[in-house]
């Protein structure tokens, strides 16, 4: 897939400021999702229900990057990125705020062997970076994120 | 429907995902979007698969479901999804939605208009409306099932309405009926934040209900202490996660819970006093019937003790040390256990039997009624209960828990629907087998179902033993298929008629999950093209039978069989779709309907209630402030309104009418179907975590697709290799009824034992159900879709 080219740019900009924020530590915000209109016909109680976390921004990203986790993972070069660091980041995700597909082959056997690299964003020999988990840890990893690419290909279509 | 064949069905999702903002319009979900447009509005809903009922906040912006997140404060899922809900959005936007009514002329499927699509229809039932069957789903929302069981019960005074979840939880409400007296769990999800124990009966939660099984593993991550015990046929993910495996052979797990119940006898660790002040004896009468025969205690005794743990080893394949772990769990009470279950004992030619022993297990060792002691059942549709259950939509029953042989019943239903007194016939319809083998039938070889309409269900997928089932239908004259769905499917490309059908956000709803948990939310966006809501199409249905004057679309003052008020006191005209949500109809069907869920004690609040909430789990009652209070347990005093002050424990609906539950004595029976030397595999099918049921909609959806593109055969490498199989050769997978050809895959998702292959039912390119058996349970009705005979070869 493709990244837009309005993708690329502001993955370039992010790129930038992330770079300068990248040692701070930031606290994620995680209400008043931007532009949202609550609905009308809930109650008091339930009007909180829009505190729920809301989809990260990409322009909000500098300030999320540490606590966010998961930004400076993108540096990592995969061929479909065409050497654009956040090109896969988008490609991963169905929309914003949406759980990440693993591009990796990935043992589905409990949460251990996903966290031995993505709870600190284990970098690798070449440039390549685990992406930092952007939620506190929980223990079944493979029930939001799955494949990028089933272990079994598909079949051939008739012709 | 030549546009729509395989191909551009494969070709579509392929780019679901792509960047191509179609029209030039809001990018939405799929559409390569990298951050959410301004003015993105967010409301409730539950997620459009399961039985766990998440609730999902639902972005939308443009007019387009653009984003998902999990609601925080929905108590089911306390803001986690997992990778279907995630992408639940994405559901509406497959390349190939039915966008038009199309009616088969000279063989093939053409566009035509909703008038014409529904005189076609309008035509055939008025013909002969004895000849008609309605078949739905646990999709069918609320208002959805009940406009459509009353269409079918008062207005045609034919009962021929069933619903998919016949194959899927019916021999659960047999149990919970045998049982209990009244269905439906009486524990809820809250057990699962407190059982110390966790029992998966032929379960796989970590894919199937994905959500409520990190609700109890992720309970570790906070300190806490949950064993998990996995007894199954298959190896899974859940397995992953369990403490203890126990595989049994299939079938065995009838002899593993008698012989459970022998050792907690025979060591006298059951529970004296909760069963000596709650619980009766049973087993099975001549004929056999639901409630059976009282048998003493020392009947029962004697019946389990024909389960020594060494018979145990031999039929269920459980070692005596196992066996006799899981008895000393039983009889520990300071432990609180919660038994899940679903399709693994739903899907047994002896389902009814082993949800009464697994319910026998519970009540025998007194964990029961206290906050982590539950046999709870699981469901697989968003409404299985809220729909199929409590509105009754099956071909025995009346809404709220109502039987049609029943006169009060019928007399009650007559009285709320305003129709003449015998309205409602006394002679149950066909239930789901009987419904399409009578389909197909010749009329004049007893196939007196000449018409069938199938909303919200892919019987031709889904249907065990499909070239018994459903085939012939289309080879014979005047035998008319109607099929109301949102994409092509198996189902629709052998209609006769298809409508199109609004999905999900795309019209208002409310369904009701495992828990007892009755869920609404309101339209959000707009279906695509001509496709209409469910409800509208019954309605429009009906209006054109009234209109031709069949008098039961008319009630007892000539009115409308669905008359709806406006505000201003003037029907408003319903079955025209231009106005057909000028007045919330949901509402008004739902408040009507209400009025049925008193009788078994399931009561519903009004409407409005559920609008505010995040779903309410019956019975919900007003208390004298006027607000409305849910129950998390029922039968248990200071939880259940309905149970009286010291009590304790109260089966008001007990089937020998003294607030007893019934433990029952059942026994081993041996499968209908078991390998030989001819056929010498078991044959399991099931699913995956990616897709749901019949892939209609996850087949579409580009992550899931991507990460689970095909269907494949399980197989253990100890048969493989005997079988010259490799890992990722094509094979073929013959039983008695069909072949199929399937990628093998050794050290899949799953693992199965040796003997026995694995198959999931997701992938309409390779149909399982054309190998699987028909032979169903007795009181249920309901297949086994776990266990037949099959052979392997390589292609």
């Amino acid at each position: 897939m493709i990244p837009s080219s309005g993708g690329r740019e502001r993955a370039a900009r992010a790129l930038v400021l992330s770079a300068v924020l990248g040692a701070t530590i930031a606290v994620a915000a995680m209400s008043g999702g931007r532009g949202a209109k609550e609905p009308s016909h809930l109650d008091g109680n339930d009007r909180a229900a829009t505190d729920a976390p809301p989809a990260v921004r990409y322009d909000e990203l500098p300030q999320r990057a540490v606590a966010g986790g998961d930004f400076f993972a993108e540096l990592a070069m995969l061929p479909a990125s065409g050497g654009k660091p956040l090109g896969p980041r988008s490609s991963r995700r169905a929309y914003v705020g949406a759980p990440p597909v693993v591009p990796h082959a990935a043992a589905p056997r409990g949460a251990a062997g996903c966290r031995a690299c993505h709870d600190t964003g284990m970098a690798f020999p070449g440039g390549a970076q685990a992406p930092r988990m952007s939620h506190e840890p929980l223990t079944v990893c493979t029930q939001c994120h799955v494949p990028a690419v089933g272990s079994i290909s598909p079949v051939k279509e008739d012709g | 429907m030549s546009k729509m064949h395989r191909r551009t069905f494969l070709g579509g999702v392929g780019t679901a995902a792509g960047a191509t903002v179609l029209d030039g319009a809001t990018p939405r979900m799929g559409d390569e979007i990298v951050e959410l447009p301004d003015g993105v509005s967010w409301d409730k809903a539950p997620c459009r698969f399961c039985g766990t009922g998440c609730h999902v906040q639902v972005g939308v912006a443009g007019g387009q479901v653009v984003a998902i997140r999990g609601d925080r404060h929905a108590a089911v899922n306390q803001g986690r999804l997992c990778v279907k809900g995630y992408h639940v959005g994405l559901a509406l936007y497959g390349t190939d939605r039915l966008r038009t009514p199309l009616l088969r002329r000279s063989g093939e499927l053409v566009p035509v208009s909703w008038d014409t699509a529904l005189d076609a229809l309008a035509e055939r039932v008025a013909r002969e409306p004895a000849g008609f069957a309605l078949y739905g789903s646990g999709q069918w929302t609320i208002p959805e099932g009940y406009a459509a069981q009353k269409l079918m019960k008062a207005g045609l005074g034919n009962n021929h309405i069933d619903a998919n979840a016949r194959l899927c939880m019916s021999s659960a409400v047999t149990g919970f009926l045998a049982t209990y007296g009244v269905d439906e769990p009486a524990g809820s999800f809250d057990d699962l934040d407190r059982c110390d124990v966790l029992l998966l009966w032929g379960n796989n939660p970590a894919e199937m209900h994905p959500v409520l099984f990190s609700r109890v593993v992720d309970r570790r991550l906070r300190g806490e202490s949950v064993q998990i015990i996995d007894i199954g046929t298959r190896r899974t993910r859940s397995t992953e996660f369990a403490n203890t495996f126990v595989p049994i052979t299939p079938q065995g797990d009838l002899a593993l819970a008698c012989g459970i119940a022998h050792l907690l006898l025979e060591r006298g660790t059951w529970d004296h006093e909760f069963v000596t002040k709650h619980c009766s004896f049973r087993a099975d009468s001549t004929p056999p019937t639901l409630e059976g025969m009282a048998i003493d205690f020392a009947e029962y005794r004697r019946r389990m003790a024909e389960y020594p743990p060494e018979r145990v080893a031999e039929l269920a394949g459980v070692a005596p040390d196992v066996l006799s772990m899981l008895a000393d769990l039983f009889g520990n009470r300071s432990l609180r256990i919660t038994s899940l279950w679903c399709m693994g004992m739903n899907q047994h030619t002896q389902g009814t039997a082993i949800n009464c022993l697994v319910h026998g297990l519970h009540l025998l060792s007194g964990h029961f009624g206290r906050p982590g002691d539950a046999p709870t059942s699981l469901t697989g549709q968003p409404s299985a209960c809220g729909t199929v259950r409590e509105v009754g939509t099956l071909a025995h029953a009346l809404p709220g828990g109502g039987l049609v042989a029943k006169a009060e019943h019928r007399a009650h239903a007559e009285e709320i629907w305003r129709v003449p007194a015998g309205r409602i016939s006394p002679k149950p319809g066909y239930h789901t087998l009987e419904m399409f083998r009578r389909f197909s039938t010749p009329q004049t070889a007893g196939g007196d179902i000449h018409t069938l309409w199938v909303q919200v269900s892919n019987p031709a997928q889904s249907l065990p033993n499909l070239g018994a089932l459903i085939d012939p239908s289309r080879t014979i004259d005047d035998k008319f298929l109607v099929v109301s769905d949102v994409y092509p499917t198996e189902t629709t490309r052998i209609a006769d008629l298809v409508l199109p059908s609004a999905l999900w956000v795309e019209k208002n709803g409310m369904v009701g999950n495992s828990e007892r948990r009755t869920q609404q939310w309101f339209k959000m966006v707009d279906p695509p093209g001509d496709a209409r809501d469910d409800c509208w199409q019954i309605i429009a249905l009906a209006r054109r039978l009234f209109d031709r004057g069949l008098p039961g679309l008319r009630d007892r003052d000539g009115r409308f069989l669905f008359r709806v008020d406006g505000p201003r006191g003037r029907e408003a005209p319903i079955w025209e779709w231009s106005r057909y949500y000028d007045v919330n109809v949901d509402r008004a069907l739902f408040d009507e309907y209400r009025r049925f869920s008193h009788h078994k004690h399931k009561d519903l609040a009004p409407y409005d209630e559920y609008a505010k909430a995040r779903g309410l789990r019956w019975p919900v009652v007003q208390r004298s402030d006027g607000s409305w209070q849910e129950t998390r347990m029922r039968f248990v005093e200071g939880e259940d309104p309905h149970v009286g002050a010291g009590k304790g424990v109260d089966f008001y609906h007990s089937t020998t009418k003294d607030g007893r539950a019934q433990i029952w004595a059942r026994p081993w029976v041996a499968p209908p179907e078991q390998p030989d030397d001819e056929y010498p595999l078991w044959l399991c099918t099931g699913r995956v975590l990616e897709h749901w049921h019949t892939g209609t909609m996850t087949m579409r959806m580009a992550p899931l697709r991507n990460a689970m593109p095909q269907a494949y055969v399980e197989i253990h490498p100890d048969d493989a290799r005997r079988l010259a199989i490799a890992e990722g050769d094509t094979v073929v997978v013959e039983t008695r009824r069909g072949a199929l050809e399937l990628v093998a895959w050794l050290d899949g998702r799953g693992a199965v034992q040796p003997g026995s292959v694995f198959i999931p039912f997701f992938d309409e390119r390779s149909l399982v159900n054309r190998l699987t058996l028909d032979a169903h349970d007795a009181f249920s009705k309901q297949p086994d879709y776990k266990k037949c005979a099959a052979r392997v070869r390589p292609r």
